[in-house]
């Protein structure tokens, strides 16, 4: 019979293991040519728009086609129905959440490609517009836990903390279509149907908070109905009963195919 | 923006585990961010799928499908406690029992065979021996033992991913190693003696 090995006896043989296992032939070209040929496909399924999932979709046969999208297909149309419902109830219009909000914006933000926003500020009788272009890398921002990360050249940049800026346009004006969920969190809202903008139907959230003795800062946001962005907003400063500022700030977006 | 870029620091606090996470995410939209994780996995899928088919060629032909394959996988991925490694491994494990069904045998010890880039014979045949000597070593467990030694010490893979990548926990991946170690080491025993018999 053969004698157990003790843990001793074992480690000659993990150390061969381990060191052999780590020690194989290897062509870095082989690893050139394939990263090459991954970016090209991955660029091929980017630009086809998933239409190579599509075409895979349709080997299924057609009982096993609808086992597939029948029980998303019900579960979608009973989501849509409540939200209509939730949306029609007149008086008692059911406030999203931030973590609504969030879970919207987590899946439009990262589509955006570029956007821009013009604001116009209205303080002691003058008035300016600042233009604020802000193209993006594709597919630039992700949300995570919440926060919203920017990725620029192999690099991380937390959204807006140190997020680069355009030097021409305030940080909060550029970004806030993404942190808003984090905006939100923080204040009561009170939700209406709000004016088309652009053509788009949107929900208007109004908040208000307190910026200092006899200083109030009142805030609306128009949210696109569909897509969950922010198309306008506006934030008025009061002093007491006089308005001593008013910026109105409305966004334009460029989005990726999904 | 580009002007802009420098008025930024970039985050370094994130942890390593975000990071990769993030990177993913960016990696579902960006060829090149899809270039980076490649880099960081190229090797340890490699040296797994070397090791359980022991031919170079074969070995690199499989990486391809590898990533191929997780790349079109890719937005249906879905971050995990575990991170991506798990992920990528299922992968590349069914591509290899996926080989091994289309070719219905191993590939034979003696496709163990390399050009070496340092020229040193003694070397090479002293490695090439020690690589079939690890292979031989290998076969003679079960398959779970396999896959546990291999993504252990080849793909440097943590016990936690491990057991997200066969399904079992922690535990048993740990007794799966100490049965397959020592198996090895008996294999390696009884060959010794053999030889000096």
């Amino acid at each position: 019979m053969r004698p157990r090995c003790d843990e001793t006896d074992l480690e000659s043989i993990e150390r061969f293991a381990a060191t052999m296992g780590l020690r194989v032939p290897m062509d870095p070209s082989h690893k050139q040519r394939l990263r090459q040929l991954l970016v090209q496909r991955h660029m091929e399924l980017t630009a086809s728009g998933g239409k190579d999932k599509s075409r895979r979709f349709l080997r299924f046969s057609r009982i096993k086609r609808y086992a597939v999208i029948g029980p998303a297909a019900l579960l979608s149309a009973a989501a849509c129905m409540t939200l209509i419902w939730s949306l029609q109830v007149a008086g008692h219009r059911s406030v999203p959440t931030a973590q609504d909000l969030t879970q919207a914006l987590a899946k439009t933000v990262p589509t955006v490609t570029a956007w821009q926003v013009t604001v116009h500020q209205e303080q002691s009788n003058s008035a300016q517009n600042v233009l604020c272009p802000g193209p993006l890398h594709p597919g630039g921002l992700y949300v995570r836990n919440n926060i919203v990360y920017l990725w620029v050249a192999n690099r991380w940049y937390q959204v807006p903390a140190n997020a680069p800026n355009d030097p021409r346009c305030p940080p909060y004006w550029q970004w806030v279509y993404a942190v808003l969920p984090q905006q939100l969190a923080h204040h009561q809202v009170q939700l209406s149907g709000g004016q088309a903008i652009g053509g788009k139907r949107t929900e208007q959230i109004r908040y208000s908070a307190q910026a200092g003795p006899g200083k109030i800062v009142k805030t609306s946001v128009w949210i696109d109905q569909r897509t969950g962005l922010l198309l306008k907003l506006q934030r008025v400063t009061l002093q007491g009963a006089t308005v001593v500022n008013r910026v109105t700030a409305l966004y334009r977006y460029q989005q990726a195919k999904q | 923006m580009s002007d802009a870029l420098s008025t930024g620091a970039a985050i370094e606090e994130v942890s390593a585990e975000a990071r990769e996470a993030l990177l993913v995410e960016a990696a579902k939209q960006d060829p090149n961010a899809y270039g980076e994780l490649y880099e960081r996995y190229y090797a340890r899928v490699y040296r797994y799928i070397y090791h359980r088919l022991g031919s170079v060629h074969d070995a690199e032909d499989l990486t391809a499908v590898v990533f191929m394959k997780a790349l079109e996988a890719l937005p249906t991925y879905r971050t995990g406690r575990n991170g991506f490694a798990p992920w990528v491994f299922r992968i590349t494990r069914n591509a290899v029992v996926d080989h091994y069904r289309r070719q219905r045998k191993q590939a034979p010890l003696d496709e163990l065979s390399h050009e070496s880039a340092d020229s040193d014979p003694v070397g090479d045949v002293l490695e090439r021996e020690q690589q079939i000597e690890l292979r031989t070593l290998v076969e003679c467990l079960s398959p779970e033992q396999r896959d546990v030694v291999l993504m252990r010490y080849a793909a440097d893979l943590s016990f936690s991913e491990i057991a997200a990548t066969l399904s079992k926990n922690e535990a048993a991946v740990r007794m799966l190693l100490h049965r397959g170690l020592r198996k090895m080491k008996a294999v390696m025993d009884d060959e010794t003696s053999l030889r000096r018999n």
